[in-house]
């Protein structure tokens, strides 16, 4: 949707948004000082920008500010329905006017259109998204259609409801499961939707800051050159993993492909380049494995020069197992990396851990994953030795999971974690902690989890299943009012 | 019932189209676009010469990050924190880092076209950066100049050489631009045509751009109010903090905004009727110098420009009122003979402390005029969004060391970087290391300023991740950590 029919890319130089639990989609947005700031200096420059398409976004007959006050009305009768994702009420519309005015008087109409897109693009009701019901203030509430279409499009798409929805609203055609359920289907093959499970499986994953990581460049001197390709094989592979209604986190977890058309990423996965007209590698051959086998994912979770195994376990521990970790902060431990030593290798270093007691109480559960990844180095290449000595990526893992067992490598290790359903259900609940933007979901999450649990076994895994769940269930449209 | 505000890429996604565009409207797009990344943002380099004296600079035993103290005797930073000098202590507002290096390769008094640029120095006839320095990259590569008057302007003191080892600001492959050392001109430059003070017209139309802001500010205040009882406990606070946003607008809209944009007086000449240096400018070097920083702070606060750069000179000449020998670079500097602390971290260096307070003065007076920025720019509102980046060549200039460059971060950054601390960057050659090892070593672990310089050019949006030229890209790759 277009409010203004202008290209921008106003939000990119944004400060950027608050984090909880790694996702940006949550309720600790503010409008800060910094970012009102921008807020005010963008709907500026964008109503300026406006004001020379007057004659086509707000076409009037008379320059005069008087006679031009009902041109105003009929502007904002489709603006700020737009720009507020519902229609303006009578009051709101006459507040408007008044800025009309302010811009318009002694001046032209040009000016008054000026000042009353600046002003929307300011608003609240632009800015946030409401959550309120009729607003009669009752213990619970429901969200009115409206609220419902925005809170269905911003949570798919990550943009305001487009026509469709929209019209969806007005003819009050939101209130059913199936029918929002219909709506959710819908935005979920959009691009735009793509994008979004993109961005979310990216953020839970903590690789959407591979962008931000470089590596010793005497090590590591082909890592600048292939971060873009290892940024885009990331991006295109969760998009192809997620595509449609698929059982994706399998997929994901354990896919023996990949997806690149950089021929000089493939060959330094020690793979095939892709043939023509496709962009699938097959991995088949190789010790590698899914999403948390992928360079992204390797080179995140590892220093500048070497790798990092307690990285990669504890990532592994919470945000795939979702398996407890408690931070050394808070058990008060003073952290003494192991030193450089050219005559061990990485795993010797950290094997330190376990003649200490006190590092095996939590190293033990966190190594048992992290060596599994020693076969790949800090940029996510398969290696066979490291400081001449040879690599060791065997591991057996006993949490009391339903994936417990020795494995020669994390490819197998993920492979079988991939087929878990403590796994699936980790996935459902970091998905869901996404779309209820909420830190503490558990009220909503012990709601929701039988509702998952009914689905079918390929739908468990499924981005878009588990959104069209959670947004066909009552708890998507009802609020508790917290005084 | 929650009410959270979508986040800031979802505002983009509501108010653009990604339309096709032709690509004029798409180069007058983004210079527009220029505006909402600049004006939270205003960039200022100043160079101070002479290097350090460490021992009252860098930080001591019991200083922490965040707890420090810079109002001890002798101690060159002083002026950040003496409210009775300038108002109100900067102390939150400035972030020194130490042991940041100029890897100029060249010979310390050329290392100051490397502040900027992160280039090694190319030495012989042209003796110049290779590449352009970080306010050129800014306002005019990346067009974050594009919609101000004065896309960008260098200043300078008593020099208008554009030598490497004379101006920070460089164009395309390193050529020096010429820098204004003449306060007159300057103002002519900045604020020649703004003439709003004379012309009816141009104050109508702020008056009415007054008047307009004051109408938004209004309509959304209202409008949260109307809001605001429909919500619980909680969520009122976000449009409380909301509403306190707004009443830092207001306030920029009728204080800081309109007064300090109707023009400065011209600078009164009279006070330097001479303007260069060894041509009997030097006693007029400090009036020169404040004429400057004032003539930035109003244009900045204006919008007039937002990238500048400052040369500052020292006082050398007889009856300076620092009372410093009248040769402070050979009187000062090349005296100065440091301890370990001011030699590199080399051991067994104990120095002489009678060198040390004579430069540690000279450091002070330097950081004076910071602090004097500092304070008209708060004054106009603007300091919060202003990010003054200062160093000199050099850190030892007895050595003509350029390791542990001093650098100091000033202004409030747009809160992009946290200030308020000082930080230790690691040392250059770590034990068991040779202390004296080289850039070219394999035990070097130094840090260069090019971390820095990628760090703000990303605070400014700029989509880079490298700056500048060095032999081992590791040197010019990569943000510096722990700013923001």
């Amino acid at each position: 949707m277009s409010l203004l029919g202008i290209a921008s890319t106003y939000g990119a130089s944004f400060t950027p948004d608050a984090q909880q639990d790694g996702f940006t989609n949550n309720d600790a947005q503010r409008v800060d000082p910094v970012f009102a700031q921008q807020v005010d200096t963008a709907a500026q420059a964008l109503a300026a920008q406006a004001r020379m398409n007057v004659a086509t976004l707000a076409p009037c007959t008379t320059t005069d500010p008087t006679a031009g006050e009902a041109c105003a009305r009929t502007f904002l009768a489709t603006f700020a329905a737009k720009a507020y994702r519902r229609p303006a009420d009578a009051r709101e519309v006459s507040a408007l006017i008044a800025v009309y005015h302010a811009g318009a008087d002694g001046f032209t109409y040009a000016d008054g259109i000026e000042a009353l897109i600046r002003a929307v693009l300011e608003s609240p009701g632009f800015l946030y998204v409401t959550e309120i019901g009729d607003g009669s203030g009752a213990p619970s509430a429901t969200l009115t259609a409206y609220e419902t279409a925005s809170e269905l499009a911003y949570l798919i798409t990550g943009g305001p409801p487009d026509a469709t929805l929209t019209a969806a609203a007005a003819a009050n055609q939101l209130a059913t499961g199936d029918q929002r359920a219909a709506q959710a289907r819908r935005l979920l093959a959009l691009p735009s939707a793509s994008a979004r499970v993109t961005s979310v499986v990216e953020q839970w994953l903590g690789i959407e800051t591979i962008s931000d990581t470089a590596k010793d460049t005497t090590l590591y001197p082909k890592f600048a050159g292939l971060l873009g390709s290892i940024k885009q094989e990331a991006d295109d592979f969760v998009a192809q993993v997620f595509a449609g209604s698929a059982g994706g986190l399998k997929d994901l977890l354990s896919a023996d492909w990949t997806v690149t058309a950089d021929p000089n990423l493939a060959a330094a996965y020690g793979a095939a380049a892709p043939g023509p007209g496709t962009t699938r590698v097959s991995l088949t051959a190789l010790p590698r494995r899914g999403i948390l086998n992928q360079a992204a994912f390797l080179s995140v979770y590892s220093r500048a020069q070497e790798t990092a195994p307690v990285l990669r376990g504890v990532a592994v521990m919470r945000r795939i197992a979702c398996i407890d970790v408690a931070a050394p902060t808070t058990l008060n431990i003073n952290i003494v990396p192991p030193v450089p030593d050219p005559t061990k290798t990485t795993r010797q270093r950290f094997d330190i851990h376990q003649t200490d007691p006190v590092c095996a109480g939590c190293h033990k559960n966190i190594d048992s994953f992290g060596f599994a990844f020693e076969n790949f180095d800090a940029m996510g290449m398969i290696r066979s030795q490291e400081n001449n000595l040879p690599i060791d990526s065997s591991t057996t893992v006993a949490v009391g999971a339903d994936f417990d067992g020795a494995y020669p490598d994390s490819a197998s290790l993920l492979t079988k974690m991939a087929q878990s359903s403590s796994v699936a259900s980790c996935f459902a609940r970091h998905m869901l902690k996404f779309a209820v933007a909420r830190s503490d979901a558990t009220t909503v999450e012990q709601g929701f989890m039988p509702k998952w649990q009914a689905l079918a076994p390929a739908a468990q895994g499924s981005f878009g299943e588990i959104l069209v769940a959670w947004i066909a269930s009552d708890g998507f449209v009802q609020r508790r009012f917290m005084p | 019932m929650k009410r959270s505000a979508p986040n800031r890429r979802a505002f983009l996604k509501t108010a653009a189209f990604a339309g096709a565009g032709i690509p004029l409207l798409k180069i007058l797009e983004r210079a527009v676009l220029a505006d909402s990344t600049t004006q939270p943002m205003n960039f200022i380099g100043i160079y101070h010469p002479h290097g350090v004296s460490a021992e009252y600079w860098a930080m001591k035993a019991t200083d922490t990050e965040t707890v420090f103290d810079i109002a001890y005797a002798n101690c060159s930073l002083q002026p950040f924190d003496d409210a009775v000098t300038y108002g109100k202590s900067f102390k939150n507002k400035i972030l020194v880092i130490e042991g940041l290096n100029h890897l100029s390769n060249a010979n310390g008094h050329d290392s100051a076209g490397t502040i900027l640029t992160g280039s090694t120095i190319v030495p012989g006839g042209t003796t110049q950066p290779q590449n352009k320095s970080l306010d050129q990259f800014l306002a005019v590569d990346q067009m974050l100049g594009a919609s101000t008057p004065v896309t960008s302007i260098a200043l300078g003191v008593g020099n208008d050489s554009t030598a490497s080892g004379t101006t920070l600001s460089f164009g395309p492959g390193g050529v020096g631009l010429p820098k204004i050392i003449d306060p007159s001109a300057a103002f002519q430059t900045l604020f020649g045509n703004f003439a709003t003070q004379s012309n009816p017209a141009a104050q109508a139309a702020a008056a009415h751009k007054q008047k307009v802001g004051q109408s938004v500010l209004d309509f959304v205040t209202g409008e949260i109010g109307v809001l605001r009882p429909k919500l619980g406990s909680i969520e009122q606070q976000k449009l409380d903090q909301h509403l306190t946003s707004l009443r830092d607008i207001e306030k920029q809209l009728q204080g800081g905004g309109m007064v300090s944009c109707m023009a400065p007086s011209a600078p009164d000449a009279t006070q330097f009727p001479k303007l260069k240096q060894y041509n009997g400018g030097e006693p007029y070097f400090d009036a020169i110098t404040n004429a400057h920083v004032d003539l930035l702070a109003q244009a900045i606060a204006c919008g007039i420009t937002r990238f500048a750069t400052l040369f500052m000179a020292d006082l050398s000449y007889a009856g300076n009122p620092l009372m410093l020998p009248a040769d402070n670079h050979g009187g000062v500097a090349h005296t100065y003979n440091g301890s370990s602390v001011g030699q590199n971290q080399h051991p067994n260096t104990p120095g002489d402390p009678t060198t040390w307070v004579p430069l540690a003065e000279l450091n002070r007076y330097s950081y004076s005029k910071v602090a004097r920025l500092m304070q008209k720019l708060d004054a106009l509102g603007a300091l919060d969004n202003t990010l003054i980046y200062v160093s000199s060549d050099m850190g030892n200039p007895a050595l003509h060391s350029t390791q542990n460059t001093p650098t100091v971060l000033a202004g409030g950054a747009g809160g992009k970087f946290r200030m308020g601390r000082r930080l230790k960057m690691p040392l250059d050659c770590p034990p068991p290391a040779n202390p004296w090892c080289q850039p070219t070593d394999s035990t070097w672990t130094g840090l260069t300023n090019n971390h820095l310089l990628v760090s703000i050019a990303q605070a400014f949006g700029a989509n880079i991740n490298t700056f500048g030229t060095q032999t081992d890209p590791k040197n010019t790759t990569g943000p510096l950590a722990n700013l923001t």
